[in-house]
């Protein structure tokens, strides 16, 4: 008897489509820029959905998080169901549950019925579904969506392996311990829990970040993979890189290797931009555009978000002290960059330079600078202390801006680099004010 | 740093000043009233902090000594370093050179002046009497920040003023009560942003009920639609129904009339029924009457023809039948043989004649010519011949050439008898040989010749040039003939004259006597020859010649004449023979055609041609015969159709017909007369007839076609008058089918107008139009309401302006994040400042204060023992109390005024020496001790040379007895005097 060939099929496993993403954090930008970067989470989606097209994959998985809130914009719902149908009209299944952005429960539909060929996991208990290819099962899919958004039930121990051949996917939106910073304990989880489902594949959502936290090698040590999401959404680092989704590559119901490919539209990238050395504006400028050359060579063909922070200490500190000079720094910049695709869009710089004058010395100068120094250093030491003074600011702006003032506020860490600044900002001003 | 000198230039009354080399303490400048201390002080001011300009209150010090306006001040540093600040009124920055001489900048200056601006200069270290009697210059925050946080001199602006510049930046960015700062506007944009994004949310979410709402408007659109289109349909029923109303009416009327006229008689039906037949004879009736007028002209044609035929066969004989005619071959090849032979009688015959007149003519020359040569012969004589006169002539011209060669031998036999005789022999020889030589040269050169003209003339050549050819031949013929001869004759001569030596001039000359003597014979002239003799002879010759040439002539003419009359006669008998045969074959051809034999050949083209007129007059009869036929075949056809149908439509009375069909009498011809009118009146129905003569058949037709014409046209009036009708109740019927529209409810229709009433109608109508009025309305609101649906959902569908709005919203909420950040950042530092400043001044205040109270008492000679700050609610200071001697409390307000401006004094003083940054500048004080009494004055003058001995102090006064007090109170102090006109020492 003939050895018979083994049996190959891949697919595409995406997460945190985040579909019509506003963008957080993004500074007003150019009509033509605004118009790109509303577009680029669907185009990514597109992209996916012509990755799995393109690989002629099996399947396609979307572990949570399509849309970017509760509300599901109708345009997103709407090239949702389209990218879908795109691939079910070529013969590719998808696979689809909902996590904490975009909960069942809390959410709606603008989508009467599926296309055939659509599978939109339930809440109340991971469903199985087989996939076959020429009568033969090659995988089975299960899955279960978020109810609600703040879902902090360990979903992941609901699954087990069911009785069945070909390669036995989860699909779960979840955080796995130690798997990304700062992302919500939704449906928490550690790679044990994984484990104990004894399947070989975990398609799971969230962290933004993406990664493999696991290499499998069968039943009991799974593949645990975060595709990351399919196009940034901030600044954050989280949101940087490269983004898309996974191509896994499959053999005899074994997972051979699991494929990176960027889908993103756009990037964000945070330029650290030293001003030691510097001595006027123009040579920032000049160093700024360098980086973010440098930065668009390195994007693969993609458009960039750029934000700068300005850090170290030097005699520019004095320049950009001065009223409107950063503003009118990111205007030049942007002014000069290139708005064609891909395009460079300058969103922010934030000037963390710091005066020439070792602060070191001016504490022991013994003089108001140094009385000042000593209470920012108690202030910053005494939380409490440096609440009151939140509070104080809370309560001498209008009631209408007292929330957002407060929620900016209530970060301890945002607030003792506030207080920094602070400290900069009034020996600044002693120093002379406007130079 | 200190004061070591200065320059003015040109400043108020001051011009050209210089001053050098100010010592560190105490100096004193003493001068009368108008002589310059507050110009300089004001100079002082000017130069190191700015002059004020023409717009400000404070003296302008225009040059009034020339000079330009402002100076240069002299400094030196702590470590003892030279500067130069020159400054002039309207000349741009000051000019700042360290101790280097390079030119520094401003800030360098701020430097050197410990940070202080004019204002604390003018407060705290440089005034007059006028600042210091007032403690409103002390009270402004940046002087009070001074006076209670000294410490923050020399550290750059005072703490409130950064306070201040904080407290604007934050007011930019956020206001508690106003709107318009960054902040409270990006607020407001993201409110509004986020209210339009919850409404579009809210819209988003009601897609599918707004399109299931969109489907029900729809429907509710059509349903309206329909409503609607129901009302206008009984609307345009109801048009229907007025519009049909007066045709209907107009149709019950014409019906109703109708009714009551008679039933139509069935015959009148009948005639009807075939009136198309009596039209047709009718329009037939024209025809008739050419056909008969036809008729008439046939039956002339035909009397014509026959009287034609008639007279031909009396013409060709009796023996001449038209049935034998219409049998005979009269075709063309007859006629034209006919013709021919007739034609060809007659030209044979004239050419016979005319060949009998040639021959007559011939015999009458033939005669004419024998008698004249006859007479000529009678004439004439005997005459020789041709021959014989041309051989007389040749024997003459011989003769008279022997005569001449008879004289030359008879001359030259004198001369060289001998000589001669041999030489002649010897020339006879050679002439003999040459001469036959020549004579076969010439008949050879005469045979080229004559075979080249040959050549040429078989080959087509020039005649002419043959003909030359020919010629040349014959001449050189005659040559070789004439060569031949001499020789000949010259043998002959020798041969002749046997007697005659061949070698000498004696024969030649016997010889030719010898022929001469031959010819005096032959001219019948006895003895010798001579000349004289042959002239006659020759005349006689000549005329021989001319006659016998005239016989010649006319014989020769007679044979002419003589063969032309044989050939006439020849030809006149051949014409004959021809004329015979050809009359022999019109014979033949006559009794073909069974002519009479009489009739000659020349007669025979006229019979044939009368006779081929006969049969043609023979085929006119039949076909004018034929023609009449068919003719009456067409009156008789048309008088029968009439009388057959005025015999079939005939009113009862006349039923059997009283027309007689067919002709009256087969005999009778047709058309006997005119068929007119006249002709028809006397004929009718039969009743008249038989007064003059019976009606023919087409009269009857006539008179019949125009009795059915009558009755058809009363008939078909009566059936107008009803068509009438019924066409006024059909047109009337068709109006109302036209008005009601047809379609299923026309029946429903006409029932209603058939209990038709307007007036209600009219009610229903405008019923009706209101309810359509309403039904529009509702119609309109449903589509708009739809319209606006449908643009919603597509709107939610194509729309972007949601994820633009989230994407705005996203923007503003990170403009107004980082203006928060802003505003904390810069409240943070605000409070820092304050916090920072009311622990400065808790804690450092009683070292200026402290130093002002031990001044003050000085001053005051312990009249006032301490000073107190007067703290606020905020924890900071914001007045002094003196407390005095005996430990009352006295608000500086309450002093007097000299003490006041002692307390003041003291202040600045102990403001300007307890700096903790080491900044030291200059005091300088313009007449503050006029108001003191003289031992506050000495006291006080005691406490500035105390000042002085740790800063520099620079004293204006205009009374010498200050000066004395405070030169004795500081001995080294140095004096300048300012007299206006003397110069400093």
């Amino acid at each position: 008897m003939p050895e018979a060939a083994p049996r190959r099929f891949c697919f595409v496993h995406a997460a945190d489509l985040h579909l019509d993403t506003p963008f957080d954090g993004v500074h007003a930008a150019a009509p033509r820029i605004a118009a790109a970067l509303r577009e680029a989470s669907l185009q990514a989606f597109d992209e996916v959905v012509e990755l799995a097209r393109r690989r002629s994959a099996a399947f396609l998985l979307v572990a949570g998080d399509v849309y970017d809130g509760a509300e599901r914009g109708l345009r997103a719902q709407l090239r949702f169901r389209d990218g879908l149908a795109r691939l079910a009209a070529d013969g590719i299944e998808s696979f689809v549950v909902h996590g904490n952005h975009d909960p069942v429960e809390t959410g709606w539909s603008a989508v009467r019925a599926w296309p055939e060929g659509v599978k939109v996991f339930g809440t109340r208990s991971p469903e199985v579904v087989p996939v076959a290819r020429d009568g033969e099962v090659i995988a089975t899919v299960q899955g279960i969506s978020y109810a609600r958004r703040a879902t902090t039930e360990n979903l992941a121990l609901r699954f087990c392996r069911p009785e069945g051949p070909g390669l036995h996917v989860g699909l779960l939106h979840c955080n796995v311990a130690g798997a990304g910073e700062g992302h919500d304990n939704y449906s928490p989880c550690s790679l044990d829990d994984l484990r104990r489902a004894r399947l070989d594949y975990w398609a799971l959502g969230h962290v933004h970040s993406g990664g493999i936290l696991a290499e499998g090698s069968g039943p009991g040590d799974p593949w645990v993979v975060y595709p990351g999401n399919t196009q940034a959404r901030s600044g954050r680092r989280s949101e940087r890189g490269p983004k898309g989704a996974v191509v896994v590559h499959v053999e005899d119901g074994r997972v051979l290797r699991v494929e990176q490919v960027a889908c993103d539209r756009v990037r964000f990238v945070e330029l650290e931009c030293p001003v030691e050395g510097l001595e006027g504006l123009d040579g920032l400028e000049q160093l700024l555009d360098r980086l973010a050359d440098e930065a668009l060579e390195q994007a693969e063909g993609r458009s960039l978000v750029l934000r700068a922070r300005l850090a170290g200490r030097g005699p520019l500190h004095d320049a950009l002290r001065r009223t409107g000079a950063v503003e009118e720094l990111l205007e030049h910049l942007r002014e000069g960059a290139s708005d064609q695709e891909p395009f460079l869009w300058w969103d922010e710089i934030a000037d963390r330079s710091l005066p020439p004058q070792d602060l070191g010395l001016l504490r022991g100068r013994g003089d108001f600078a140094s009385d000042l120094l000593s209470l920012s250093d108690e202030l910053k030491s005494d939380r409490a202390s440096l609440a009151s003074v939140a509070d104080e600011l809370v309560r001498s702006v209008p009631r209408y801006l007292a929330r957002d003032l407060e929620e900016l506020l209530a970060d301890g860490e945002q607030l003792a680099g506030l207080l920094a600044l602070g400290t900069l900002a009034a020996l600044d001003e002693l120093a002379g004010g406007e130079p | 740093m200190r004061i070591s000198g200065w320059r003015v230039d040109g400043f108020g009354v001051l011009a050209d000043q210089r001053v050098e080399e100010l010592p560190a303490g105490l100096t004193v400048v003493v001068g009368p009233n108008e002589a310059g201390k507050s110009t300089l002080l004001d100079f002082l001011r000017g130069v190191l902090f700015g002059f004020p300009d023409r717009r400000h209150r404070r003296p302008y010090h225009e040059p009034l000594r020339g000079g330009s306006h402002g100076g240069t001040v002299s400094l030196l540093d702590a470590s003892g370093g030279g500067w130069l600040l020159e400054r002039h009124v309207g000349g741009g920055p000051p000019a700042l050179s360290g101790p280097d001489g390079a030119l520094r900048g401003e800030a360098e200056l701020r430097r050197l002046l410990g940070g202080v601006d004019g204002e604390v200069f003018r407060s705290v270290y440089a005034f007059g009497l006028s600042e210091l009697s007032s403690l409103e210059t002390l009270e402004r925050d940046e002087v009070r920040d001074l006076i209670f946080s000294a410490g923050i001199l020399g550290a750059g602006r005072s703490a409130t003023r950064a306070q201040h510049s904080l407290a604007s930046r934050q007011a930019a960015l956020v206001r508690p009560r106003r709107s318009d700062a960054v902040a409270n506007l990006l607020r407001r944009r993201l409110d509004a942003v986020d209210g339009e994004l919850r409404r579009l949310r809210e819209e988003a979410r009601r897609f599918p009920e707004r399109a299931e709402e969109c489907e029900g408007l729809a429907a509710r659109v059509r349903e309206e639609e329909d409503t609607a289109e129901e009302l206008r349909q009984r609307l345009r029923e109801l048009d229907r129904l007025e519009a049909a109303w007066p045709d209907w009416c107009e149709r019950r009327s014409a019906e109703a009339e109708l009714a009551a006229l008679a039933a139509p008689d069935p015959a009148e039906a009948t005639l009807l029924a075939r009136s198309a037949e009596i039209a047709a004879l009718r329009d037939r009736r024209a025809g008739f009457e050419e056909w008969a007028r036809q008729r008439d002209d046939l039956a002339r044609q035909l009397d014509g023809i026959q009287q034609r035929v008639e007279d031909a066969l009396r013409e060709l004989g009796p023996g001449a039948r038209a049935e034998v005619v219409r049998h005979l071959d009269l075709g063309i090849a007859t006629t034209e043989r006919a013709e021919r032979l007739s034609r060809r009688h007659g030209e044979l015959l004239a050419e016979l004649r005319s060949k009998e007149e040639v021959a007559d003519r011939d015999s009458a020359e033939v005669g004419r010519l024998e008698g004249a040569l006859s007479a000529q012969e009678k004439a004439a004589g005997r005459v020789r011949s041709k021959a014989d006169l041309d051989a007389a002539g040749e024997l003459l011209h011989e003769a008279r050439r022997l005569l001449d060669r008879r004289e030359e031998l008879e001359q030259d036999r004198a001369r060289a008898e001998q000589q001669a005789r041999l030489e002649a022999l010897a020339s006879r020889r050679a002439g003999v040989r040459l001469a036959g030589s020549w004579a076969l040269a010439a008949l050879l050169v005469a045979s080229a010749l004559l075979a080249g003209g040959a050549a040429l003339s078989v080959t087509g050549g020039h005649g002419a040039t043959a003909a030359l050819f020919a010629a040349a031949a014959l001449v050189v013929s005659a040559v070789a003939v004439a060569s031949a001869a001499q020789g000949r004759l010259k043998d002959r001569a020798r041969g002749a004259g046997p007697e005659v030596p061949e070698e000498g001039d004696g024969a030649q000359l016997r010889q030719v006597e010898a022929r001469l003597a031959e010819l005096a014979r032959s001219f019948r002239r006895p003895g010798r020859l001579e000349r004289g003799d042959l002239d006659p002879i020759g005349r006689a010759l000549d005329s021989e010649v001319a006659s016998r040439l005239a016989l010649d002539d006319l014989a020769r003419r007679l044979a002419d004449a003589r063969r032309r009359r044989e050939e006439s006669l020849a030809l006149a008998d051949r014409c004959r023979d021809q004329l015979a045969e050809n009359d022999r074959a019109a014979a033949t051809l006559g009794s073909e055609l069974l002519l009479p034999p009489s009739l000659g050949p020349d007669s025979l083209g006229r019979a044939v041609d009368l006779l081929a007129r006969l049969r043609k007059d023979l085929d006119a009869l039949d076909r004018v015969g034929q023609a009449l036929s068919k003719v009456d075949a067409r009156l008789e056809s048309y008088a029968h159709s009439a009388l057959s149908l005025a015999s079939a439509l005939a009113p009862a009375g006349l039923e059997g017909g009283s027309f007689v069909l067919g002709r009256q009498d087969e005999s009778e011809p047709l058309g006997t007369g005119s068929v007119g009118p006249a002709a028809a009146g006397s004929v009718g129905t039969g009743s008249a007839a038989g007064t003059e003569r019976k009606a023919t058949a087409p009269e009857q037709a006539l008179v019949a076609v125009g009795h059915l014409l009558e009755r058809l046209e009363a008939t078909a009036s009566a059936r107008e008058a009803r068509g009438r009708l019924e066409d006024a109740a059909r047109r009337a019927r068709d109006a109302v089918d036209r008005a009601l529209g047809g379609g299923s409810c026309t029946g429903r229709l006409l029932a209603e107008l058939a209990s038709g009433d307007p007036v209600a109608w009219q009610a229903e109508r405008r019923m009706l139009a209101d309810r359509l009025g309403e039904v529009k309305q509702r119609h309109d609101e449903a589509t708009r309401a739809h319209e606006r649906s449908s643009q919603a959902l597509g709107q939610l569908l194509g729309s972007t302006r949601l994820a633009e709005l989230e994407l705005e919203g996203e923007s503003l909420r990170a403009e107004l994040r980082a203006a928060l950040e802003r505003y904390a950042v810069l409240g943070i530092a605000r409070t820092l400042l304050e916090r920072t400043l009311a622990r400065y001044e808790r804690e450092r205040q009683p070292e200026v204060v402290r130093r002002a109270a031990e001044l003050f008492a000085s001053a005051t000679r312990g009249r006032y023992v301490r000073l107190v700050s007067r703290p606020d609610a905020d924890g900071r200071s914001h007045g002094i109390d003196a407390i005095d001697e005996w430990g009352a409390r006295v608000d500086a307000g309450s002093l007097s005024r000299g003490t006041a401006e002692q307390l003041y004094l003291c202040l600045r003083l102990a403001l300007a020496t307890a700096g903790g940054a080491g900044v030291e500048l200059p005091l300088v004080l313009d007449d503050v001790l006029v108001n003191f009494d003289p031992d506050r004055a000495a006291a006080v003058a005691e406490v500035i040379a105390d000042v002085a001995r740790q800063r520099q102090v620079l004293a204006f006064t205009c009374h010498p007895h200050v000066a004395e007090l405070l030169s004795d109170a500081s001995p080294k102090a140095r004096v300048l005097e300012l007299p206006g006109t003397s110069r400093a020492r």
